[in-house]
């Protein structure tokens, strides 16, 4: 290859590099803290969820995958909420009417957190749809679900289960 | 380039047949139109065409699932009913009535950033079949702010003559690259650059239409065995928030949308297309839609409306004639989000309606020797959901 | 030849720098994600103009661009 060919072929290849995936907040760190109003009305502190395991999770009404997600959280908060689970849903619409339309047709019991300026999205540097952190008792990130696929549900079964045991 | 019926043909029947392969490999095949996993849908709809004396009109349907994780299979089917006495043929032949099939089998494989589709499309009707099968791939970067998408098709096609055994069947095919980039300049902004090859080769002219001599006289076409164009297009979409209190503020109240494609090819048609489209949400449920596109050509090298009989390459098809188009559309559609009906949620229904106006500069109608103009009426219904 | 890929360097490098930030965080694609800022959202209606074009014109394709979109998992 002549020169110039190795300088175009560097440079595509620095462009490639640069695109990977960046990977937001990522386990080991401690979940940033925050405060927010929910769509029930009430206020939600995570510092004061210490003691139990969170599931923290971004989404927003134009996501597909989210709207898969959401109902399996639901039945999901039923089985484990007694133990010592919370789930908390972050929404970005910027028409928060957009969630809580979603929310009533879902039947969602757990809190939703409306952040249409997505400053919670900002803080936790959120790089995909849907996004959910499972925080430990301890308030440390334990693990981090990019998307929800076939396999999740598993997933966070075994996750919960072993986090509960601490 | 089109595959008209000429003398018995004429037109836009044909045309519509043959031709509908490219509109295919273009549009419906290859990766959908954005990295990420597609919902499970039906779509039917009805098409329309009346003007310039042909009338084509027609179901088609297709259906979407994803069957395996990443994986989906799609499907599709439509019919043409064409009947036509368009300019060339009342002029050269005499009106007709034809059907074409088409069916249609595809496939999307999403890992990662990086989705995969095939397609295969086969098209039948009495004097012409296709056979068309395409791969492309789509990758996302940066955030999935820039797309990358790449695409390559092959279609075999089987010319023939009705009532003209001795005609037989002659190729032409057809190969195709394109690749673009998408990228999003900022949350409610989206621009894209395309580049596309077409490379045809075979019998290239209608086997229907004649060229016409400086005194009148029919003679038949004869177009070089091979043709080469290219395309480069750039399109952008601007979202802008809702004013109004039914969406909610901060909400997207509507779009608009500019494309502009240059052509030109080894036949020497250079042609130019802008168009732009206004898409506003009056409700939440309720989008309408309104759209102008304006299309200037030049003429091919060795297109006449009269040609001299001495030369080698002869057409007097109109679509490689020198001319101007004017295309004018409304869209109306109503989607119930977020609902579900049992089994079926987020249903919608839509009608497209348009007009289309062409003024041709070297074309004129044989039975009055003006130069000819046309007009026709599009229409589109569909009905479609998510299952 | 020469010229030309020098041409292709810089608009490469030109590229790179632009695209090199990327302007759009995955949940700010609200707007992205709707239908009305897609290209051709409806594969039977696209499929249809398409088709009456390329039957009246001499032009063929350019309009095949995929991208844009949610940006979901």
């Amino acid at each position: 290859m002549n020169k110039r060919g190795k300088i175009v072929s560097f440079l595509l290849a620095l462009v490639f590099v640069a695109a990977g995936p960046a990977l937001g907040a990522a386990p080991g760190d401690r979940a940033p803290d925050f405060t927010g109003k929910t769509l029930g009305g009430g206020n939600v502190k995570l510092s004061e969820l210490r003691g139990r395991i969170v599931l923290l999770n971004f989404w927003g009404t134009w996501c597909a995958p989210c709207k898969e997600e959401l109902p399996y959280f639901n039945r999901l908060y039923v089985k484990y909420k007694g133990v010592g689970l919370e789930i908390l849903a972050v929404n970005v619409d910027k028409v928060t009417a957009q969630a809580v339309g979603m929310s009533g047709a879902l039947g969602l019991t757990f809190p939703v957190v409306p952040d249409p300026s997505g400053h919670l999205f900002d803080l936790y540097q959120i790089r995909s749809m849907p996004t959910t952190f499972v925080v430990g008792k301890d308030g440390m990130i334990r693990f981090v679900h990019w998307g929800f696929g076939p396999d999740d549900p598993a997933r966070y079964d075994s996750q919960i289960k072993s986090l509960l045991k601490e | 380039m089109t595959r008209a019926k000429g003398g018995r043909a004429c037109g836009p029947g044909r045309r519509f047949g043959s031709v509908l392969i490219l509109a295919l490999v273009s549009i419906a095949v290859g990766p959908s139109w954005a990295v990420e996993p597609a919902q499970d849908e039906v779509e039917t709809g009805y098409n329309y065409y009346n003007g310039a004396g042909v009338t084509v009109q027609g179901p088609a349907v297709i259906v979407k699932k994803n069957v395996l994780d990443g994986a989906s299979l799609k499907a599709g089917y439509s019919v043409d009913m064409v009947s036509s006495a368009s300019i060339d043929v009342v002029t050269q032949a005499s009106p007709y009535r034809e059907t074409r099939q088409e069916y249609s089998l595809g496939t999307d494989i999403l890992r990662g950033d990086t989705l995969i589709g095939m397609d295969y499309i086969d098209s039948r009707e009495s004097d012409y079949t296709s056979d068309t099968l395409s791969i492309g791939a789509a990758h996302d970067l940066f955030d999935k702010n820039v797309t990358f998408n790449m695409k390559v098709a092959r279609s075999w096609n089987l010319v023939g003559r009705n009532n003209d055994p001795s005609f037989g069947w002659k190729d032409f095919n057809r190969t195709m690259y394109s690749t673009g980039i998408t990228q999003s300049l900022t949350p409610r902004w989206l621009i894209q650059f395309n580049y596309e090859l077409t490379a045809d080769a075979g019998l290239i002219n209608n086997p229907y239409r004649s060229a016409m001599t400086l005194d009148g006289a029919l003679v038949p076409e004869n177009y070089p065995d091979a043709r080469t164009g290219q395309a480069w297009a750039i399109r952008t979409s601007y979202g802008f928030p809702s004013g109004s209190s039914a969406i909610g503020p901060g909400g997207l109240g509507g779009s608009v949308q500019m494309d502009y494609r240059y052509y030109r090819d080894t036949f020497n048609v250079v042609s130019n297309t802008a168009k732009v489209t206004l898409q506003r949400y009056f409700a939440p449920d309720w989008l309408g839609g309104i759209f102008y596109q304006y299309y200037r050509q030049g003429a091919a090298s060795f297109y006449g409306d009269r040609l001299p009989t001495n030369q080698l390459y002869k057409a007097r098809d109109r679509d490689l004639s020198e001319y101007q188009d004017h295309w004018i559309g409304l869209t109306l559609k109503f989607k119930l989000k977020q609902t579900t009906w049992g089994l079926i949620s987020n249903p919608y229904v839509q009608i497209d309606s348009s007009l289309m106006i062409y003024h041709y500069d070297d074309f004129t109608d044989p039975r009055t020797d003006a130069l000819y103009s046309q007009r026709a009426y599009v229409g589109h219904t569909s009905f479609g959901f998510n299952y | 030849m020469r010229r030309r890929m020098l041409v292709f360097v810089c608009l490469a490098a030109v590229w790179a720098g632009m695209t090199g930030c990327a302007p759009v965080q995955p949940w700010q694609r609200e707007y992205l994600a709707d239908e009305t800022m897609q290209f051709d959202p409806d594969p039977l209606k696209a499929e249809w103009q398409q088709h009456v074009r390329e039957v009246f014109e001499g032009g063929r394709g350019g309009f095949n661009g995929t991208g844009g979109g949610c940006g979901c998992r």
